[in-house]
């Protein structure tokens, strides 16, 4: 099955910091929409990104109303409405809005257990990606949640 | 980070606070210990150690409800990108 994700600037900067940016390479098709590439530019555009292969996308930020998201955030989530594409953010208010809106939504952990499941990377490289997330990015997530997700990861 | 950088800013919260270094230390300590302490009780939350009602009395229904959300994303999003 193809797979195409259209990204919001989280999990760019998250795994970025893990130098895990390749895994995004997972997905047949990457979609980074012009709102986010200027949100990461603001804060220097992570090395490992030009390696990527990735299309910049327009998006109706407009097309979607809340407070509690920001410009990247609210395009992402415009883009990916209404198109076959997995929308990818670390933020649990743009997951919620997402998935109230029907959409599929995943994180930068998701990513990793995608580049395990594709063979890109041994179980214990993927768990200490997920333990590297929680320790060595500004993502917040306890401790205790990423481990639950590597015991999952060897429960499937 | 480096015994240097600490003690700097132990230095420098003292002198913004008008307080000892050593009761910077000790807010220090403090502070730390609650942190390991809420961790802890996540831990033992998510691995049903503590029932949820113990676990919103000590760390109250807002943490409890944010963690089981944090903690549903990932085990979401391992199952989807092990099968997906």
């Amino acid at each position: 099955m193809r797979l195409a994700a259209v990204s919001d600037a989280g999990p760019l900067i998250h795994l970025a910091e893990i130098d895990s940016l390749e895994l995004l390479s997972a997905f047949d098709k990457l979609l980074i929409p012009e709102t986010v590439y200027e949100e990461i530019e603001k804060g220097g555009v992570p090395d490992g990104l030009s390696d990527l292969s990735y299309e910049l996308v327009e998006a109706d930020v407009e097309k979607v109303e809340s407070k509690e998201l920001d410009a990247g955030e609210r395009a992402a989530l415009a883009f990916t409405t209404e198109r076959a594409v997995v929308l990818l953010t670390d933020d649990l208010a743009a997951r919620e809005a997402a998935a109230d809106a029907g959409v599929e939504v995943r994180g930068s952990i998701g990513v990793i257990a995608l580049g395990y499941g594709r063979g890109l990377l041994h179980r214990d490289e993927a768990a200490w990606r997920m333990r590297a997330l929680q320790r060595e990015t500004s993502l917040f997530v306890t401790e205790a949640v990423v481990e639950r997700g590597i015991k999952t990861l060897d429960e499937m | 980070m480096a015994t240097d950088a600490v003690s700097d800013h132990v230095r420098e919260l003292a002198e913004h606070h008008d307080i000892d270094e050593s009761a910077v230390i000790q807010r220090a300590v403090e502070t730390g210990v609650e942190t390991l302490y809420r961790n802890m009780l996540v831990r033992r939350y998510l691995a049903d150690e503590i029932t949820r009602e113990e676990a919103v009395d000590q760390l109250g229904v807002e943490v409890v409800e944010e963690v089981e959300s944090a903690r549903d994303a990932v085990e979401e999003d391992v199952e989807w990108g092990l099968h997906a």
